[in-house]
């Protein structure tokens, strides 16, 4: 049995309470001592014992917890309408890796800063975007959440694996760190921009057409959550963007190569108008280009 | 709440926070996994490794935090399901060929661990999660579960370990896995 000095030091190794200096010298002694480097295997397995007791524990502790179901119903009916195209699918923006990439890598060192203008980028391939949420340490983290077997995870492992296979572990993103507004409210269009910017694009409004109203022919209102379009659309092919960002929403209109902004909070018809602005139209074609 | 202040609750191992964190991002999250293959079911087990994650580096006290709270979450999700992914793209292409080695005895092992954990009285189960787990600081653990100082958390630890100690050599032992 080691003397209480090591017990201590090796308690300390265990809990991650050591530098990384000291870490490397307990290890170097570990080479060369066989009781102690048993102990220390004795102890490893009751460490992890208890990190995976205390992880089942919050694990439950989480799943417990009531989440509202979003509001219900909605997919079915989307499907139904069937005149529109659904632009599904997060885009990946090259302003949230950017911002990834900046902060989290180096233990996000700096606040994100509110950007106006983004360089345009493509999104980046996994490999180049390998976001590291933190330094060596969180993989650490991440790497202890991995090693452990959750029960659910072993069942539900077969039945998506097809997919999986098939789909390249690409993941797209949108960026979640835009929960405040922006302090000065700037024109319309330009808060928009900030929104889409940011956010991911997708869809899940259920629009309804309707050309049989005399006095709207190329409008729109939101009724109960429902896009409902005025004027002869079903001719044509239209396309709703929604984009998330936490609380905002933006929603576009893709008609005949001109893009509609969509203010959610219309509850009469208002006219459609093109949107004017450059910068959120370049924006918009990024986007639509991205769809696959 | 603000970030601040959930983030210094959660840095205290406050629960109640970390319930609070896991309603707000709760479908912001699980979205990210679900439109990039994943059931809804993958996405909430997922979400909720990340946020154990999260939750493991601030009470460590090793997260400073400067970047928003959600953009931290968000890439341990997204790193995850990366991995998760990959896995299952391995999984499929050499499942026929590599059977999984069972290592049976530390199997064995790790269940005698679980069982012992279990026979600790409720303190010293939590002290020594907290003091292993979460990390924390012995006056965290000290505020956390009403000692009426580091001392006394400190000696609380040193007693509860050794008594798991004991408990795992002589099952141990029992079953000749010591040397």
């Amino acid at each position: 049995m080691a003397v209480e000095r090591d017990f201590e030091l090796l308690d300390d190794y265990l809990s991650n309470r050591l530098s990384g200096e000291e870490r490397s010298a307990f290890e170097k002694k570990l080479d060369t001592d066989p009781e102690l480097k048993q102990e220390v295997k004795f102890q490893q397995d009751l460490v992890e014992g208890l990190r995976k007791a205390r992880m089942a524990e919050l694990k439950s502790l989480l799943n417990n917890i009531p989440i509202a179901p979003v509001q219900g119903g909605q997919s079915s009916t989307l499907l139904k309408t069937g005149s529109w195209v659904a632009v599904t699918g997060l885009v990946a923006t090259a302003l949230y890796f950017y911002f990834v990439k900046n902060e989290a890598t180096e233990e996000i060192v700096t606040p994100a800063p509110v950007v106006t203008e983004q360089p345009e980028r493509q999104p980046v391939s996994p490999e180049e975007n390998e976001t590291k949420p933190a330094t060596s340490e969180t993989k650490e983290g991440v790497d202890k959440v991995e090693t452990k077997e959750p029960a659910k995870a072993s069942d539900k492992v077969t039945e998506p694996v097809e997919r999986a296979e098939s789909k390249k572990p690409k993941i797209k993103a949108y960026d979640p760190s835009t929960e405040e507004p922006e302090g000065a409210v700037e024109k319309y269009e330009r808060e928009q921009f900030e929104i889409i910017s940011r956010a991911f694009v997708t869809s899940s409004i259920e629009v309804e057409t309707d050309n049989t109203d005399k006095k709207y022919t190329f409008h729109y209102v939101f009724k109960n959550g429902k896009l409902v379009l005025y004027g002869g659309f079903e001719k044509h092919l239209y396309e709703i963007l929604e984009f998330i960002s936490d609380d905002k929403r933006t929603v576009v209109l893709f008609y005949k190569s001109n893009y509609y902004l969509l203010d959610v909070n219309k509850s009469t018809p208002a006219v459609l108008s093109p949107i004017h602005d450059k910068k959120l139209l370049k924006k918009l074609q990024e986007y639509r280009g991205n769809q696959e | 709440m603000n970030e601040k202040e959930i983030f210094e609750r959660i840095c205290r191992g406050d629960e109640k926070s970390l319930e609070f964190l896991y309603k707000k991002y709760y479908r912001m999250m699980t979205k990210m996994v679900i439109t990039n293959s994943g059931t809804e079911e993958e996405a909430r087990d997922i979400y909720q490794d990340a946020l154990i994650v999260f939750w493991q580096k601030a009470t460590s006290g090793k997260l400073v935090m400067t970047a928003k709270i959600s953009t931290y979450i968000y890439s341990i999700c997204q790193n995850l399901w990366r991995k998760e992914l990959d896995r299952k793209k391995r999984l499929s292409n050499e499942e026929k060929d590599l059977p999984v080695a069972q290592d049976t005895e530390s199997e064995e092992r790790n269940k005698i661990v679980a069982q012992c954990i279990e026979q600790l009285g409720e303190t010293c189960k939590k002290v020594l999660m907290y003091y292993y787990f979460e990390e924390m600081s012995m006056q965290d653990i000290a505020d956390k579960l009403g000692f009426a100082n580091t001392d006394t958390a400190k000696t609380k630890k040193y007693k509860c370990k050794k008594k798991l100690d004991e408990l795992i050599k002589t099952q141990y032992s029992e079953r000749d896995f010591l040397d």
